[in-house]
């Protein structure tokens, strides 16, 4: 070989420089491509479950509350405090919720189940952190869930298993029993009947609604605002009233005795006092003048 | 015998070999940065496409306060994935100029068009049209009118009725216009107050009537056959009753963000 092949192979090589550097421009750009969409994916997968977290957690909180109502309708709830089972219940199906997301690290810390200033609402309090990759999503949510529709767990509570339908509550002989064991005349409550399932009452402001409001309302089994009455979660827990904001209901009795315990769940369940008897439209309810101002009728 | 023939042969071969290179180089350099500027530019253009669908706006109520209050505009429903607000989308149509905050110097125009052919698309901002436009269609959920329905809530009825009849309750008070919805003309109904007890069964009629509630209180809807019904609540003078009941539900929709630089 002669000087020139050392020349044209030194040339060759200069030659392969700028082909070298077009080649790994171009295997930049599409590795900067790739990572751009799996960044991409992955922002979407956070976001997906986050959506999805936020989602089910007013769902599971109202299945779990519906649960452990029909638990304590049916006498197998567990001992302890209620709310922390509440919560509880709630943490592992959310768990549970989270798991389901492969792709990422997604956990939901459920902080509180409490109740709200509406004794309609119950809010539940909890954490979500997602990892997926370099992206990182924390965020405290706090959800409301209605407890109208589920079932009224607490006369259960108090008089052990009376007999109830799909809506309503058959008392037979358990009110009278356990008015009786308080030492009041319980007697006008034989076979008395109340609601089982929660609904709002439409009559607001309550003073607003007079006979014929009262009438829907011991027809549909309503539920009304009261400070007196317990909330639901201390339904639940069996208390008859408590310091929140809470929920009182009619009980039926069926007979006409002039004067009797007042026909408000939470007054015949706590401290008992008498009323005057009231017909709505053929119904008997004993109603003290406290209750007669708040629902809009005429002091006898 | 340094300039010998092969050499300058080979001079040459190399010469065309280098600029044929350095012309391969310039091609696939502009090529990428022709590339580049389109990726960041659609990539732009994406990212604000997606912030407007998918966040409420700053501040969330931007559509309803001074326009010079609104820093960007966003048209989700806040809580709720995937649901674009159509009162959101209306302002957006009748100030268009609030879309270059969204979109910073470009050309925008939004079309809404619902999957149920029986809504028209709706048109926000500019015609667009030329070389270098794009689009980017997102599936999305329209509210509509959706949130001005009530709640009616069956119950049973202090009045007695035949059979086929279903009863419901709502609230109602003085500040808004209560329309029954029937989207059948199969049926009547009553409408009556605890203060005013109805006697006056009406047939039902395809569309929107206008009922006859003042003050507050309680009514009671009474429907006699299968026919779905709804009571919207508009605010007084509010002409959205002639709406056609397709526009008081939510509805599926593609959502079209047709830029241009």
């Amino acid at each position: 070989m002669d000087d020139c092949g050392y020349v044209m192979a030194g040339t060759a090589l200069l030659l392969m420089i700028p082909a070298l550097i077009v080649t790994a421009m171009m295997l930049s750009l599409s590795e900067a491509n790739s990572d751009m969409k799996t960044e991409r994916t992955l922002s979407a997968s956070v976001e997906g479950a986050a959506w999805d977290i936020r989602d089910n957690i007013p769902i599971i909180t109202r299945e779990i509350l519906n649960e452990t109502a029909w638990e304590v309708i049916n006498g197998t709830i567990p001992e302890g405090d209620v709310r922390e089972l509440v919560r509880g219940r709630v943490q592992e199906r959310v768990d549970r919720l989270c798991m389901s997301h492969r792709n990422i690290n997604a956990s939901c810390r459920v902080n509180s189940v409490e109740g709200t200033e509406d004794p309609f609402q119950v809010e539940v309090n909890s954490t979500i952190e997602i990892h997926g990759g370099d992206i990182e999503h924390a965020e405290n949510i706090s959800v409301r869930v209605t407890v109208e529709g589920l079932p009224d767990p607490l006369p259960f509570r108090v008089l052990g298993r009376p007999e109830h339908s799909a809506t309503s509550i058959e008392y037979g002989d358990a009110l009278r029993g356990y008015l009786d064991s308080k030492g009041v005349d319980g007697e006008a409550y034989v076979n008395a009947t109340g609601p089982l399932i929660i609904r709002r009452c439409p009559y607001e402001p309550y003073s607003c609604h007079g006979l014929e409001g009262l009438h829907a309302c011991i027809l549909n089994g309503y539920y009304h605002e009261s400070r007196d009455g317990a909330c639901y979660l201390c339904r639940l827990e069996g208390k008859t009233s408590c310091p929140h904001m809470g929920l009182e209901t009619f009980i039926i009795p069926s007979v006409d005795v002039g004067e009797a315990p007042v026909s408000i769940d939470h007054v015949l369940f706590n401290e008992t006092y008498n009323g005057e008897a009231l017909n709505v439209s053929g119904f008997i309810i004993y109603l003290d003048g406290g209750h007669r101002t708040k629902y809009g009728v005429e002091t006898p | 015998m340094i300039l010998s023939t092969d050499l300058l042969l080979s001079l040459i071969i190399v010469a065309v070999i280098l600029g044929t290179s350095a012309e391969l180089m310039d091609i696939q350099e502009r090529r990428l940065s022709e590339e580049f500027r389109e990726g960041h530019v659609n990539q732009k253009v994406t990212a604000a496409a997606e912030i407007l669908i998918k966040s409420p706006g700053d501040p969330p109520n931007w559509e309803k306060i001074p326009l010079s209050a609104c820093k960007s505009p966003g048209l989700a429903v806040p809580g709720k994935r995937g649901v674009i607000s159509y009162e959101k989308f209306r302002k957006l149509q009748s100030r268009p100029e609030i879309l270059g905050r969204a979109f910073h110097g470009m050309k925008v125009q939004l079309v809404l068009r619902p999957v149920n052919s029986s809504i028209s698309p709706l048109v926000a901002g500019e015609n667009i049209s030329g070389d270098e436009v794009s689009v980017l269609r997102r599936p999305v959920n329209c509210n509509f009118l959706s949130d001005y329905v009530i709640k009616l809530n069956k119950a049973v009825c202090p009045r007695t009725h035949g059979e086929n009849w279903t009863c419901m309750n709502f609230h109602f008070n003085s500040s808004m216009d209560y329309y029954l919805i029937s989207e059948t003309q199969d049926g009547s109904w009553v409408l009556d107050t605890d203060l005013n007890r109805s006697c006056d069964e009406m047939d039902l009629i395809y569309g929107s009537i206008k009922l006859n509630l003042t003050g507050d209180g309680v009514a009671w809807l009474h429907v006699h056959g299968s026919g779905r019904v709804s009571v919207v609540a508009l605010p007084h003078g509010s002409r959205d009753y002639i709406m056609p009941s397709d526009y008081f539900h939510v509805q599926p929709c593609i959502i079209e963000v047709i830029t241009a630089p």
